[in-house]
């Protein structure tokens, strides 16, 4: 079966070690998007909602406004499965007995790579012209850590090769093809101007590398600008060393970087509790300031 | 109340808060005072692994050479597929039975992947640790997960999965099969779906692995019950490891209430990374402000946290590290600030 892609619709996937900014990122890309007249929806994937607590609201399956031409939404892979199967089955009443059948429930749970397809299905379903109706030029995954990245894409072909042709092997091939395709994709890396953060998006980037072809855009979050560092060096005392220890660690960050390339930097500012507005002020820099 | 005379402490915390750090340094900090202690973890960054020296796999404890300890340190990193394979082996006594197991298709699958088997694995080797007597203190560092109380539930809920419905279904003698049975019950439809979701032989590789793993559904059982009832203990602690920011304390208080709910015993708070700066000094510099908005900020949340926690448990502040954190030396001098 072929798909006839929409070339209108483009995935974010924002991946990271968790406590970088991977949620902070993906709403700035979002209002980024939004505030160039795109429809943009944040999703999170996650098992407890960040951004209803940060936007103070309910954040559900159905997507929320939070912004003009922004939503958000948090997607749990039964209900999205649920919808596949809606799609698939078309009679209700055995879609309901089979969702809400306990053995069922078990076997699918266990089911290698269901639960990550069901999501990615969904996530996809624009691209690939399924299912209900899509209207999103832009969907931004927040897709907590990099772990579950990793699972995410081994999905589609550890279910592709587990029940081979059919349906939904089918439908696990042409996710797939959607997820390796440059056109409908862009990965983000994000990562702080830290040591460990640093050992880890070097080793994540390379897996992905080697192991799909995708090239992880690195975005730095907090980083330190010129005029930060210049701060150091007109004041003296504990603060000043505290500001010069920032600024080796980022300059080794930087280095050690070097190979893969850093896409973007957003500049350090101190947490402020109103999020909307504080992701506003979030500024993209460029490299020349450090 | 003092951490340090506990015999099992569990740290939980959210993701990037710096966990497998403060429990480290609570390990080194036990095994300066005299205490024969071992820390246990399941994914440690690279760096961290180097710093403990924990290169060979296998998960077996590696001794650590602590320089000035009165007690010893051991530390160990749980390799879920390998203990449950030992666990099976220890758990059977048919070589036959084991074979059988250890052989099944969908078991290399089943045994990192089926809900809850690896949170049962590592805490059955925690168990296993604590009753063997050869530790005073034993520090359980959890995976970071916001609903990391599930972790403590696994060996239950992994129970429940072997449950007698669940293995009636699977394990019907042969006279009646469950092909009968499911006609009767009306699920055949709904296999017949699965099968079409999941592909045939998916489905009859998994009626093999539960028909064997029956036999050891009653151990599984069994061990689950001694796991809650170590968790529950007057001699285990919990730990919160979280940061001044408002999501991340929201995690720590939904965690707290669950860990209540359970009749965990939820005794410290490690508040970790807090900016140093008792005031970033007042300037009218536009950089400077941001640091201020910063302190200002982890103030704020600072209130909410004693608010919250008031009497009930005890916090402890650890000051942002900015020095390579991913060293014995470092662990160190972090455990030494941590007061006990």
């Amino acid at each position: 079966m072929m798909y006839r892609m929409s070339q209108t619709c483009k995935i974010h996937w924002v991946s990271g070690k968790g406590g970088v900014g991977k949620s902070t990122f993906a709403y700035a890309l979002g209002q980024q998007m939004a505030a160039q007249g795109e429809r943009a929806l944040v999703v999170e994937i996650g098992e407890r909602s960040f951004f209803a607590y940060a936007l103070d609201t309910s954040i559900a399956y159905e997507p929320v406004q939070v912004e003009e031409k922004l939503y958000v939404a948090h997607w749990e892979w039964q209900r999205c499965l649920r919808e596949y199967v809606t799609h698939f089955i078309k009679i209700e009443s055995l879609v309901k007995l089979f969702m809400e059948n306990t053995v069922m429930r078990n076997i699918m749970a266990v089911a290698p790579g269901l639960a990550e397809i069901a999501i990615l299905g969904k996530v996809t379903s624009g691209i690939r012209n399924v299912g209900p109706k899509f209207e999103w030029d832009h969907i931004i995954l927040d897709a907590h850590s990099t772990g579950h990245t990793k699972a995410y894409l081994r999905a589609p072909m550890a279910l592709h090769s587990a029940i081979g042709i059919g349906p939904l092997g089918q439908h696990a091939k042409g996710i797939d093809e959607v997820l390796l395709s440059k056109e409908h994709m862009n990965y983000y890396l994000v990562t702080l101007p830290e040591d460990l953060p640093t050992q880890e998006t070097l080793s994540f980037h390379k897996e992905m590398k080697d192991e799909f072809n995708i090239d992880f855009k690195v975005v730095m979050n907090q980083y330190f600008t010129k005029d930060f560092f210049a701060l150091s060096e007109s004041i003296s005392g504990d603060f000043a060393s505290y500001i010069k220890i920032k600024k080796q660690k980022q300059v080794k960050a930087k280095q050690q970087l070097e190979g893969i390339g850093i896409n973007r930097f957003l500049a350090f500012h101190g947490r402020e509790k109103k999020f909307k507005e504080w992701v506003k002020d979030l500024r993209e820099v460029s490299d020349e300031l450090a | 109340m003092n951490w340090l005379d506990k015999k099992l402490i569990v740290t939980m915390g959210t993701g990037g808060v710096g966990k497998t750090t403060i429990s480290a340094s609570l390990a080194i900090r036990a095994a300066l005072e005299g205490k024969r202690v071992l820390v246990m973890t399941i994914d440690p960054s690279m760096r961290l692994k180097d710093a403990l020296g924990l290169q060979e796999l296998g998960g077996a404890p590696v001794k650590i050479d602590l320089e000035g300890a009165k007690g010893s340190l051991e530390a160990s990193v749980l390799e879920p597929k390998l203990e449950f394979d030992q666990f099976i082996a220890r758990s059977l006594d048919s070589t036959e039975e084991i074979e059988a197991i250890l052989s099944n298709k969908l078991y290399q699958r089943i045994s990192t992947s089926l809900a809850g088997s690896q949170e049962f694995t590592a805490i059955e080797s925690v168990l296993a640790k604590v009753e063997s007597k050869n530790y005073d203190l034993v520090i359980l560092d959890t995976p970071p997960a916001v609903n990391s109380i599930d972790f403590l539930q696994a060996p239950q809920k992994f129970y429940d999965l072997f449950n007698k419905d669940m293995l009636n279904w699977f394990t019907t003698s042969e006279n009646q099969s469950w092909f009968k049975k499911t006609l009767q019950t009306g699920t055949k439809k709904a296999t017949q779906v699965l099968e079409r979701l999941v592909g045939k032989d998916f489905l009859s590789e998994i009626y093999s692995f539960f028909r064997v793993i029956q036999v050891l559904a009653p151990k599984i059982q069994k061990r689950a019950a001694l796991a809650q009832n170590l968790f529950a203990d007057q001699n285990t602690a919990f730990a919160l490891v979280s940061i001044y920011d408002q999501s991340k304390v929201s995690e720590a208080v939904d965690l707290s209430k669950s860990l209540r709910r359970q009749g965990y015993h939820l005794r410290h708070i490690f508040m970790n990374k807090v900016f140093p700066f008792h005031q970033a000094e007042a300037a009218n510099d536009e950089v400077l402000k941001k640091w201020q908005s910063e302190h200002k900020y982890q103030l704020e949340v600072k209130k909410e946290v004693q608010t919250v926690f008031a009497g009930q448990v005890q916090v402890y502040e650890i000051e942002e590290h900015l020095g390579d954190i991913a060293s014995l030396d470092a662990l160190k001098k972090l455990g030494q600030s941590i007061y006990v």
